[in-house]
């Protein structure tokens, strides 16, 4: 499902260019999950943009079904972000001018694939249904993970990219926000790569790729 | 997508509804204060011309007495048969409303009164039974005639036959002028030798009120133009933050798909609805305000130029187009940048925390740039400008240069003033304050704007008014002004009066052309009173001596500047030469002016004789004198006219002048107080993650309110310091060079500190009510709102 080859990018810095990947390739088939973990500032969350479509590389190819994120333009890479791409970031990033019910649905809307049924399921699940009304500001930390995790979800992406989904959460809270994403990324049969700093986390994964100064280690 | 993109990017204004109001009231009132003038301009524009359509001014040429007496029957009887295809009308006034005269039969084809008589009852109009075309106002004024009601009728005239106009005025058979068909015979004699006496007045040498006017609209543009600035200013800070706090939001939408291209034109596509709801709402404001301020400027306009102007408005697609256009061009300026930079904007640097703050620092240096390079321009104009349009450029350089310079100089003022903070807290304040001049540059550049102009209008019209009382001292010298019917009853008051009162100073004059321009020649009696109280703005050594021996001119400033003369020059009136001996003030009048000894002007007018005199005479005699004139010859008390109650009529018309301007600045000045108040508030709720800490290490709620309302008073207390020399720099500019170019004459400055000092409060009180609101609501934000900024990312 999603092949990486050779990704290369390179940072302009006061000190001259400082290259942050080097050559990464990588492969994730559907249903699967891969954890990537490394150092701060060993290039994991590049890759994760550059996989989603969020940063360009410098060299190399990102194919997912067999479509070149890297070739795409701006709006090649909107299209795939919306329609197979499903991204958790750590602080959540939820539209705070919209209630609980809206955020969940609004991507699955962008990509035209809003299901009720299922937009429901996933605001029960994630014990959502008494905060659909309410505006993202009004939940806690955790509860407003659980509504960006129920948004990323909705649309059925073909591939979950999660950024330290559970770094601003407590560890009784992580953990029951991890053990969902895992439960709904086997049901809807998406591939999941998980950036984390968190050995435990990572464990509860079926692979996973360490980064050490922009290359697999 | 578009729709559920729409429904994201507008639901940020329904949860932030104050922002939204900021941004629509802003816009609305920077569209009412623009098309509320351009509405006056509109409404003074059609009447002007309307009138001249009626009188024919401006169109055609006419023939007038040298003396500007009547013209008699037998004149125009023997211009007639001489060949001359003229036509005669006569003006005046009756309840206020201006009558005219006109001969259907005569006058030319385009002449309003020929035109409206077509479809009407011509016979009535024409049999002298009394009918009169005019406005439905004027058939109310003059419930005693017949008026047929003419849509396109001048404003506050009526036109009917001439022969019923001189009934109606009680001088029959007189007449004012004689309109020249512009087709005339081949063959004509020669007007010197028909009527010595008339003189032709050529089309663009009459009283052409749209010219006159045009200064005045120009004034009044101008102000339009700078309170829509002010608003602007308005709009493009609430846009600014709209933007600013849609930054992360923005980042997500383009995170999970929305092509950057969309995102931009639904957000163009969401100002422009808004801009087209406050352009509605805002022509409607300016129909308010025009309506409000058209009686002051029909008013002023009839008092300084005697131009008719309709009282009431009416809906002109002319103004209501312009103020929806700049509503939508005004928000486009506004909004440019804003989305450039959004277009611009790498999608995962889109969240970078205050990047407001660090995107306002980089902007500083070029801001500050462009300014010294706008005030460098506006220097090199102050030396070089002439004529309105470099008037008008040196206005614009220096009020913007100044604007766009503001943050820097309150930027090195807080930064000079925290170097001698000692305490902890003083030395936060000062940081505090540093760092939330970005946000709040735009509400200060917008007060210092309002705070300039007011400074400098006043400054303008005080001066005016100054200058203004001493002329008419020095011009109304004389306590008492007689005017006389005919030589015989001029002849018999000089010699009832002479031996009765100090002096009789006979006024006699004509018009002429002197350096091409339009000139009223006065011939003047050598008495102290002119040698005592004219003061020469420019004079030759015994000026006076040199002019009433007949050897020298004295001019007036308009015609001094409109025709390039100095004192030293030379000058031919009626073929003899003579140099200018003096330059004097002529305030308020449109026209050029000459002073010539009273025996010259004898020599070169034989056929004038004194109609008007002055009388000097002890203050307290003058009604006694009035009373035994009246019963001791046959001259009325109608015929005299007091000083006193000519300075009062004077000021009166003056005082009515500069209402316009008096309401457009404190319009001005309010709207500027209002984007302090909106931009305060704004900040406000982007605050408490600045403010969290430092009530987290001890500082009260209440403490910090404080401080918030000091800081505001501060920065404001600070723009007023700046806006002073402004002030003072647009008062020159206003004085010296534009009012120059649109009137003629250049005015003296002075200063009037107790205003200034009012002014100054008045903005203070403004900027701490503004503040207290927003101050009140920081010092009571519950603790649980402070606490969450230190457990979640806000």
């Amino acid at each position: 499902m999603l092949t990486v080859e050779n990704i290369n990018k390179t940072y302009a810095t006061a000190d001259g260019p400082f290259a942050v990947l080097r050559g990464i390739s990588l492969a994730l088939a559907a249903g699967e999950t891969l954890a990537l973990t490394g150092e701060s500032g060993s290039g994991k969350s590049t890759l994760l943009h550059i996989i989603g479509g969020l940063d360009t590389a410098d060299q190399g190819r990102v194919l997912l079904d067999d479509t070149d994120i890297a070739a795409l333009d701006d709006d090649g890479r909107a299209a795939i972000r919306r329609g197979k791409i499903g991204v958790v970031f750590q602080q959540f990033n939820l539209i705070p001018s919209l209630k609980v019910a809206d955020n969940i649905a609004f991507q699955a809307r962008l990509a035209g694939r809003y299901d009720t049924a299922w937009a429901d399921s996933l605001a029960d699940r994630m014990g959502l249904t008494d905060q659909l009304n309410k505006y993202p500001e009004q939940l806690s930390g955790g509860q407003q993970q659980r509504v960006a995790i129920a948004r990323t979800l909705a649309p059925k992406p073909r591939l979950v990219l999660a950024d330290e989904p559970t770094g601003n959460l407590d560890e009784e809270t992580a953990a029951t926000v991890m053990e969902l994403i895992l439960e709904l990324v086997n049901e809807t049969n998406a591939g999941l790569l998980m950036v984390t700093h968190s050995q435990a986390l990572a464990g509860q994964m079926q692979r996973r790729l360490h980064l050490r100064a922009g290359q697999i280690a | 997508m578009t729709r559920v993109t729409l429904h994201a990017l507008l639901s940020h204004w329904w949860r932030s509804p104050l922002q939204l109001f900021t941004l629509l009231a802003g816009l609305a009132l920077a569209t009412a204060l623009w098309s509320g003038v351009q509405a006056v301009n509109a409404e003074a524009r059609a009447s002007y011309r309307a009138a001249s359509t009626t009188l024919g001014e401006g169109s055609y040429d006419r023939l007038a007495r040298r003396d500007g007496q009547p013209i008699d029957l037998t004149t125009y009887v023997a211009l007639r048969r001489a060949g001359w295809l003229v036509s005669p009308v006569i003006t005046g006034r009756l309840n206020d409303v201006r009558i005219i005269g006109v001969e259907p039969l005569t006058a030319p084809g385009s002449m309003g009164a020929a035109e409206m008589a077509q479809g009407a009852d011509v016979a009535g109009f024409i049999a002298g039974q009394g009918q009169m075309f005019g406005s439905a106002d004027v058939a109310a004024r003059l419930p005693d005639f017949t008026v047929i009601i003419s849509e396109n009728a001048a404003p506050n005239t009526a036109v009917t036959d001439i022969g019923i106009a001189q009934d109606i005025l009680g001088r029959s058979g007189e007449i004012d002028s004689l309109v020249i068909v512009p087709e005339q015979p081949i063959r004509q004699a020669d007007l010197e030798q028909i009527a010595p006496n008339l003189i032709r007045q050529r089309a663009q040498q009459s009283t052409d009120t749209a010219q006159l006017t045009d200064s005045f609209h120009l004034n009044l543009t101008a102000f339009g133009l700078l309170s829509f600035a002010v608003g602007i200013f308005i709009v493009n800070g609430a846009i600014g933050l709209a933007f600013e706090q849609r930054r992360p939001v923005i980042r997500t939408l383009r995170a999970l798909g929305v092509p950057l291209r969309r995102l931009v034109l639904l957000m163009a596509a969401e100002l422009m609805i808004f801009s087209m709801v406050a352009g509605v709402v805002g022509v409607f404001l300016g129909y308010v305000i025009a309506a409000l301020l058209l009686p002051d400027v029909a008013a002023t306009l009839r008092g300084l130029y005697g131009a008719d102007v309709s009282g009431t408005l009416q809906l002109r697609p002319s103004w209501w187009v312009s103020g929806l256009a700049i509503a939508l061009g005004g928000t486009a300026v506004a909004a440019t940048g804003a989305l450039w930079k959004l277009s611009k904007m790498p999608l995962l640097a889109a969240a970078q925390k205050r990047a407001l703050a660090m995107a306002a620092g980089r902007r500083a240096g070029l801001q500050a740039m462009i300014a010294a390079i706008l005030l460098t321009i506006c220097l090199i104009l102050c030396i070089t400008a002439q004529g309105l349009i470099a008037g008008f450029a040196l206005l614009a350089c220096l009020l913007i240069g100044a604007a766009l310079g503001l943050p820097f100089v309150l930027d090195r003022v807080l930064s000079l003033a925290s170097r001698g903070a000692k305490s902890i807290v003083a030395q936060w304040f000062w940081a505090d304050t540093r760092q939330q001049l970005p946000g709040l540059s735009l509400a200060l550049m917008a007060l210092l704007l309002a705070m300039a102009a007011n400074v400098g209008v006043s400054t303008m019209v005080s001066s005016f008014r100054t200058t203004f009382t001493g002329f008419l001292e020095q011009r109304l010298t004389s306590e008492l002004y007689v005017d006389t019917a005919n030589p015989a009853q001029a002849d018999t008051f000089v010699a009832y009066a002479t031996p009765r009162v100090d002096a009789v100073l006979p006024i006699m004059s004509s018009q002429t052309t002197i350096a091409d321009q339009p000139t009223e020649i006065y011939g003047t009696r050598d008495h102290a009173t002119y040698r005592d109280n004219w003061q020469m703005l420019e004079a030759a050594r015994d000026h006076w001596d040199t002019t009433f021996a007949g050897q020298t001119i004295l001019l007036n400033e308009q015609l001094a500047r409109r025709g390039g003369l100095s004192v030293g020059d030379r000058v031919t009136v009626l073929g003899r030469e003579m140099p200018i001996a003096g330059i004097y003030g002529d305030y308020g009048n449109p026209i050029g002016q000459a002073i010539i000894a009273e025996d010259l002007f004898a020599e070169i007018y034989p056929e004038i004789t004194p109609d008007r005199f002055g009388v000097r005479i002890a203050p307290e005699r003058v009604p006694d004198f009035i009373a035994a004139l009246s019963a001791e010859t046959d001259l009325s008390a109608a015929q005299t006219i007091n000083q006193a109650g000519i300075k009062a009529l004077s000021l009166a018309i003056f005082e009515r002048t500069f209402t316009v301007t008096t309401v457009l600045n404190i319009l001005t000045l309010t709207v500027a107080g209002f984007a302090i108040l909106m931009s305060l508030l704004t900040l406000a709720s982007m605050r408490v993650p600045q403010l969290a800490p430092a009530w987290a290490m001890g500082m009260t709620r209440a403490q910090l309110g404080r401080l918030e309302l000091l800081r505001a008073v501060l920065l404001a207390v600070l723009t007023a310091v700046i806006a002073l020399p402004l002030g003072l720099a647009l008062a020159w500019a206003l004085l010296s060079v534009v009012n120059v170019a649109a009137f003629g004459w250049k005015l003296p400055m002075y200063l009037f500190p107790m205003d200034y000092a009012r002014l100054g409060l008045f903005a203070l009180i403004a900027a701490a009510l503004a503040a207290l609101w927003p101050a009140r609501r920081l010092a009571r934000t519950p603790p649980a709102d402070l606490l969450k900024v230190f457990s979640n990312e806000r």
